[in-house]
């Protein structure tokens, strides 16, 4: 994907600017913000396909009870959002936020001729492409790929995933993100002494197209990476009551590099179990506290550090369930689901767009209302200043929760 | 200039996964033509993937026993894997393992259903180094890939255009050539019928079928299924996606537009002979350019034989050889879709080259693996903690061969020997002084193997 006329405007724009920027501010930015504070996304992806059916609950719609027989909650079980509308209790912690008005909630998400397979639909998810077509890159990645400028690309730890190996998301063409479990073992005795001497050595050969070439300057661009993202690691140690949870350790990790500046502008964390085929209810309520505990303590811990408003969190899932659920007390692949934006940035809070249309149904399933890229590409516009057609490949409706 | 050593290396690296430096060693002075020769001799007999028996056996399954069947396949999978592996580690048809590795790929499947997934990698593995037609007609009737790409769900009445798609965007034409999207609506429909039973054979159902004229490709008539396959087989354009394919997977990334249409006539005019393909690539003189030669990044199963093949390296437990693959990103049966894997440098970014990197060092220092793949979809969120206690996998290693090969080498030379032998990139940028800084010197045995363990820990190593 090429760079558009605005991307490079952009590019030059900052180039010009940083001329005025202290070295030390300079070397923190990525893509200019008009306030030239940096700003954080943070990814959490539910793996599994999250019914968001019963997360956010059309309490008062026969059509979901009569779907629900067994697996449906009662406008009691629920916290009230509206006359009509209720959230899963064990969101408790997502709801306290959006009681402060730093939740958006999108209903409907998805996209045309949705594919039920958990693998292609997180790769179209992660990859952004139409589901008829094969992207070997992810969004995050070209987004990346967007920072180059005449052959100098942003580094590795511009984009973290918190895990031992990175997802499609994060792959670019030129530039990948970078994985990590644990920043602090970056830096143990399990490090290869003779790997990091040769990651500080010449890297460039005299066919610079020859693959020799790319991997030595792959091993130095993770060196640099691995120091940079170990030494930030150290700056912080988060006082906040995180869950013991692995989950919440991971959102802990986030939050100390985001306290510490580091100049990641995305985060990727992941949180499993959400294929709920049987026993739907005690699977996916123990999961959904997972999260909205561990999210809570993540948004006081940032706020506490006055990094909330430069942060935005957005939670997403491969699909949602489908509307009826089966003879396990679960629910099968479905379509679309929700999508939660959390932040201290965003216009305001609420609920973005109508609850799904129960009534309306494919087959089944939800008719999604709002193309997952209308999210990225409002992301990418107005959070990540980049431009959404060059790293989408088409124009998407923006949608109205960022300034 | 390519070493002699590097050129008998090269040939064997990409018509095989590599041979150990004694085998090399061996073949030094014998002429590439009958190297080649040999090659294809010794691919004739060979060995099917055998690790199950066809569960069904002729009869019709009910919905409980298919529930079974896919409970029990991730397990199935794995030991096929296993199996696999160990097959193209160990055989002496590598050249027909090493093609059914690409088809593997190149008809990308997955499968709930592990004895499908055998069956189709032995076709794959039968019309290898055969004819190209003959597998296309063989695929196309594949249980798994007849599932896979919702050919059952393909009817006269709602046809489903996926098969038809994908056996012209990624098995024949390519993407956007030749072809329009009135030629996919009209090859679904000659496709329409083509079914998978519920004894798990592939079954013709008549009346699904859409017997009426088609307009496909510029041609007119009643086609069916094999109909449209012939039609493919006469565009040249098939031949020189599937050469253009090969070329950049067995010669170099970058494909060389004369060479390709030279290779493309050959290709056609044998009447998609892959032998005669794979043999003419072979034995030109241009394969061996140094432009060619350790040109290629490894991919992860590659890298895991030739690993098995130099030092045996083996794991107490097959998740673990399973879980190495797919945090490196490639795990047998599993591509990540219908496209195959991305390949090339989508194989490497910092964490998958610090693992291939730390490989050795995993191996001779710490004696295994603490490696944490990314959960399964289907897996329940106990497993996490599961996980969270998973100890390091034990790994096996075997030296012997390596410093048997070396025993009449001067320690000084050893850096030298084993760079000539295993490394097959240029070396411009390997500091020899700093690898002599990191080798045990305690013994010559302890020399050879941290020298050879240093070696495979450059960023050279990759290259093949």
């Amino acid at each position: 994907m090429g760079h558009s006329r605005r991307t490079f405007i952009r590019n030059s724009a900052f180039a010009s600017a940083s001329l005025f920027v202290p070295q030390f501010l300079r070397a923190s930015s990525g893509f200019l913000s008009p306030d030239g504070k940096p700003k954080v996304l943070v990814v959490i992806q539910f793996a599994g396909g999250n019914d968001g059916l019963n997360c956010i609950v059309p309490f008062r719609d026969d059509l979901y009870h009569k779907a629900r027989p067994n697996i449906g909650y009662q406008k009691a079980e629920l916290i009230a959002l509206s006359d009509d509308i209720g959230m899963n209790a064990n969101l408790q912690g997502l709801a306290d936020l959006f009681f402060r008005g730093d939740v958006v909630i999108v209903n409907g998400v998805g996209y045309p001729n949705p594919n039920r397979s958990h693998f292609r639909s997180m790769d179209i998810w992660q990859s952004a492409s139409d589901e008829n077509i094969y992207w070997q890159t992810g969004w995050l990645g070209r987004y990346l790929d967007a920072s180059c400028n005449t052959g100098n690309c942003s580094k590795p730890h511009k984009a973290v995933e918190i895990d031992d190996s990175l997802s499609l998301a994060l792959k670019g063409e030129k530039v990948s993100g970078f994985a990590t479990r644990d920043p602090k073992l970056l830096k143990s005795t399990a490090q290869d002494p003779f790997i990091e001497a040769i990651a500080h050595e010449n890297a460039s050969f005299h066919d610079h197209e020859h693959n020799v070439e790319y991997l030595h300057k792959l091993l130095v661009d993770t060196a640099e990476s691995t120091e940079y993202i170990y030494e930030k690691s150290t700056i912080y140690t988060s006082g906040a009551l995180y869950p013991d949870t692995q989950f919440a350790q991971q959102l802990k990790t986030v939050a100390e590099l985001i306290v510490a500046e580091s100049n990641t502008m995305v985060y990727y964390v992941s949180l499993s179990g959400f294929d709920t085929h049987a026993a739907q209810r005690n699977q996916q309520e123990k999961q959904l506290k997972v999260y909205a505990d561990a999210v809570k303590v993540f948004c006081d811990d940032l706020k506490a550090n006055n990094k909330f408003n430069d942060t935005l969190i957005m939670t997403f899932s491969e699909f949602g369930r489908r509307v009826e659920e089966n003879a396990s007390k679960g629910t099968d692949h479905g379509t679309a689901s929700n999508i939660y934006l959390i932040g201290g940035g965003l216009k305001r809070g609420g609920m973005i767009n109508d609850m799904p249309d129960l009534a309306n149904l494919d087959e089944g399933d939800l008719i999604h209302q709002v193309d997952f890229r209308s999210v990225y590409s409002t992301i990418l516009d107005k959070w990540l200043y980049a431009d959404p057609k060059a790293i989408l490949g088409r124009d998407f409706p923006l949608l109205d929760f960022l300034t | 200039m390519v070493s002699q050593e590097n050129k008998i290396q090269h040939l064997y690296l990409r018509a095989g996964f590599g041979e150990t430096p004694a085998n090399i060693k061996q073949k030094l002075n014998t002429p590439v033509e009958k190297l080649v020769d040999q090659l294809f001799e010794s691919s004739k007999n060979y060995r099917n993937l055998n690790y199950m028996e066809n569960p069904v056996k002729g009869k019709e399954v009910s919905n409980a026993r298919i529930l079974f069947m896919i409970l029990r396949a991730p397990e199935q999978m794995r030991k096929m894997n296993v199996e696999w592996l160990n097959i193209m580690a160990g055989t002496n048809a590598v050249l027909r393992e090493k093609m059914t590795f690409f088809w593997h790929d190149h008809f990308a499947t997955s499968s709930q259903f592990a004895w499908l997934m055998q069956v189709q990698n032995n076709t794959l593995r039968k019309h290898a180094i055969g004819n190209f037609g003959k597998m296309l007609h063989a695929i196309s009737k594949d249980q798994a890939m007849i599932v896979y790409l919702n050919n059952q769900q393909n009817k006269k009445d709602h046809p489903n255009e996926n098969f038809a798609r994908e056996v012209m965007e990624l098995f024949t034409l390519g993407e956007g050539n030749v072809y329009t999207e009135k030629d996919i609506k009209e090859a679904a429909r000659a496709f329409t019928g083509w079914t998978v039973n519920k004894k798990g054979q592939y079954a013709f159902v008549e009346k699904d079928h859409d017997f009426d004229e088609k307009d496909y490709l510029g041609r007119k008539g009643k086609f069916n299924a094999e109909d449209i396959i012939n039609i493919l087989l006469e565009e040249k354009q098939t031949a020189r996606y599937v050469t253009t394919k090969i070329y950049k997977e067995f010669v170099h990334e970058v494909p060389d537009t004369d060479r390709v249409e030279m290779l493309t006539n050959t290709f056609y005019d044998s009447g998609y002979d892959i032998a005669a393909l794979m043999r003419t690539i072979f034995t030109s003189d241009w394969f061996y350019d140094e432009k060619n030669v350790g040109s290629r990044i490894a991919s992860p199963v590659e890298l895991i034989i030739r690993y098995k093949k130099l030092i045996g390296l083996d794991f107490k437990d097959d998740k673990a050889l399973t879980n190495l693959q797919k945090v490196l990103g490639q795990t047998l049966f599993f591509p990540p879709n219908v496209a195959g894997w991305p390949g090339g440098k989508n194989w490497v970014d910092s964490s998958t080259l610090t693992l291939r990197m730390e490989i050795p060092k995993r191996i001779i220092k710490d004696g295994g693996f603490d490696i944490r793949p990314k959960p399964e979809f289907e897996d329940a969120p106990e497993d996490e903690t599961k996980l969270r206690t998973d100890k390091k996998a034990q790994v096996r290693s075997d030296w012997s061969k390596l410093v048997h090969f070396m025993r009449n080498e001067k320690e000084e030379a050893y850096t030298s020997v084993l760079l000539k032998y295993l490394i097959q990139s240029p070396t411009d940028l390997v500091d020899t002084a700093l690898i002599e800084k990191y080798v045990d010197h305690s013994s010559p045995e302890n020399r050879i193997i941290s020298t050879a363990g240093i070696i495979m820990s450059l960023p050279e190593f990759q290259l093949i």
